[in-house]
């Protein structure tokens, strides 16, 4: 209990409550982002793909027919491993010390790949026939990796909806009375054919789920995804063995990173900082570390590899990517946010949320940039016949149509965890009440102080 | 047809359906052994599968009738 009477509890589910005025303006100003995005949406739509981005077809306006929003979708799907990955680690790896974050997580991972798909939409010259896609599948499941990708994002996303399903039903159970009437609906799909004798069924049924959907982690990120790319001969920067492993380290780099960054939001906006302490942002910095030097490894390995006496469609894509300052800025990126993150483990004095966060926004803004490259480069770029002989080196930078709407997509999440922050308790309930070793406010501070994790017990284990 | 590259089936259900197989196995012969929670979960699986590929057809039709009027 606090000094003012209000339990762990009590503040999880205060905003499904009530309502302040700094919610309001932010639920105001997401929705005009989000119907901006929807403008610029409506007018490629109207005008055509080709006609209104800069997607030029290849040969006549020596273009891409792939840029932002092709690297925002690799980005995205990143992203969504990020967050569900944690939860599933959480219960099946017993990191109990990251239990308070793993609601939220899995809410990132639904959004995102949610805004993974979206980015493909917009992407797609006719949209109209997105439905095709599932249509053909039987037929092209065969030969295309598209069609490998579709079924395991749909996958995934089945798995992480059914995930986060399951871990409500006792919850939601226990509170509904507490919970807002008009959104019983939602509860009772929930909670369809609950017993509360099931619980221990369905932690058995979570813990298989969390097995599979780590397994999923390299298999997609790392395995179906950078296949789109790395099994296409034509693209010198695309082919290759080590699309996947370098496009896995990628997309946790990025995951991580976002997962810093939403914690701190949420942290930030409803006071919990005693739920979601310093010690966890420093765990999480630790791995975030160590993913950031393996990124910048590879970006070694494709600098070397492309500049030593390399094929020289290979030597030409290498060369272009020296030249552009986009590669210099999203290396000048990961570079300094890993000096800082080196900096604040050796020189724990130097950590704050707040820097940590800012050093975690460059970073997935970084990956962001070199996705993006990596998609225009290897297209822009071909090295086997006809494609060699169809157009001159293009040009490519992304139009107003483009950025508004793959930074809606980044605006329409924060919407979506607005929205569904006044459905769901972000935050396991079982947490802040069980736990004995979290604090309530009002309570001594136990943060900032990284003696404080060793003597912790799960420290240790963990 | 190019054999070497009509992998698909092989890929999809030999290789990146196996952790499904497994948890699909560890739900069925895990204990505590309860047959109608786990029927309960397929059933969420097929629901959220119905509404992405539903979903999917409706954002069509409205994109068709965007792009046409």
């Amino acid at each position: 209990m606090s000094l003012d009477g209000k339990t762990g509890a009590d503040r999880v589910l205060q905003p499904l409550t009530s309502a302040t005025k700094g919610h309001f303006v932010l639920l105001a100003l997401l929705a005009l982002g989000t119907l901006w995005m929807l403008f610029a949406w409506f007018v490629q739509l109207r005008g055509g793909l080709m006609h209104t981005t800069s997607l030029g077809d290849w040969g006549v306006s020596g273009g891409v027919p792939w840029g932002l929003y092709i690297g925002a979708f690799v980005w995205w799907i990143g992203i969504a491993h990020g967050g569900i990955a944690i939860s599933a680690a959480v219960r099946v790896f017993k990191l109990e010390r990251f239990a308070p974050i793993a609601r939220i997580a899995e809410v990132l991972t639904v959004l995102a790949l949610g805004m993974a798909a979206t980015s493909i939409v917009f992407s797609l010259g006719r949209p109209d026939r997105i439905f095709n896609t599932i249509v053909q599948w039987p037929f092209t499941v065969h030969h295309s990796p598209l069609a490998w990708d579709i079924a395991v994002i749909t996958l995934y996303l089945v798995l992480t909806l059914t995930y986060l399903t399951l871990s409500l039903r006792d919850e939601i159970y226990e509170i509904r009375d507490r919970l807002p009437y008009w959104l019983d609906p939602i509860y009772a799909v929930i909670l369809i054919g609950y017993r509360p004798e099931e619980s221990e069924k369905v932690e058995q049924l979570l813990w298989w789920l969390a097995v599979a959907i780590l397994a999923l982690v390299p298999l997609l990120s790392g395995g179906v995804v950078p296949w789109l790319f790395g099994l296409i001969a034509a693209q010198p920067g695309w082919f290759g063995a080590a699309a996947g492993p370098s496009m896995l380290i990628e997309s946790l780099t990025s995951a991580m990173a976002f997962v810093v960054v939403t914690i701190a939001i949420f942290r930030f906006a409803y006071g919990w900082e005693d739920f979601i302490r310093d010690a966890i942002f420093r765990d999480l910095s630790k791995v975030l570390a160590l993913l950031t030097l393996a990124t910048l490894w590879f970006v070694v390995h494709d600098v070397l590899t492309g500049a030593y006496l390399a094929p020289h469609h290979v030597g030409d894509i290498t060369a272009t990517m020296v030249s552009l300052p986009f590669f210099w800025i999203a290396v000048l990126g990961l570079g300094a946010a890993f000096i800082y993150l080196v900096a604040q483990l050796l020189r724990p004095s130097l950590f704050s949320v707040g820097r940590l966060t800012i050093a975690s926004a460059v970073i997935a803004i970084s990956i962001l940039n070199k996705k993006v490259m990596f998609i225009v480069e290897g297209l822009m770029h071909p090295s086997i016949p006809p494609l060699t002989n169809l157009y001159p080196a293009g040009f490519y930078f992304p139009n107003w149509v483009e950025w508004s709407l793959v930074l809606g997509t980044i605006v329409v999440v924060g919407l979506g965890f607005v929205v569904i922050g006044k459905i769901i308790p972000m935050v396991e309930l079982e947490v802040v009440d069980d736990d004995e070793t979290t604090p309530r406010m009002g309570d001594p501070p136990l943060t900032d102080d990284s003696s404080e994790d060793a003597t912790r017990p799960d420290t240790e284990v963990n | 047809m190019h054999t070497t590259t009509h992998i698909g089936l092989l890929v999809i259900f030999g290789v990146v359906l196996l952790p499904v197989y497994v948890m699909f196995a560890g739900w069925l012969v895990g204990r505590p052994r309860e047959y109608r929670t786990v029927a309960l979960t397929v059933g969420y699986m097929i629901g959220f599968t119905v509404l992405i590929v539903a979903g999917l057809a409706v954002t069509g039709l409205v994109i068709s009738l965007i792009t046409t009027v």
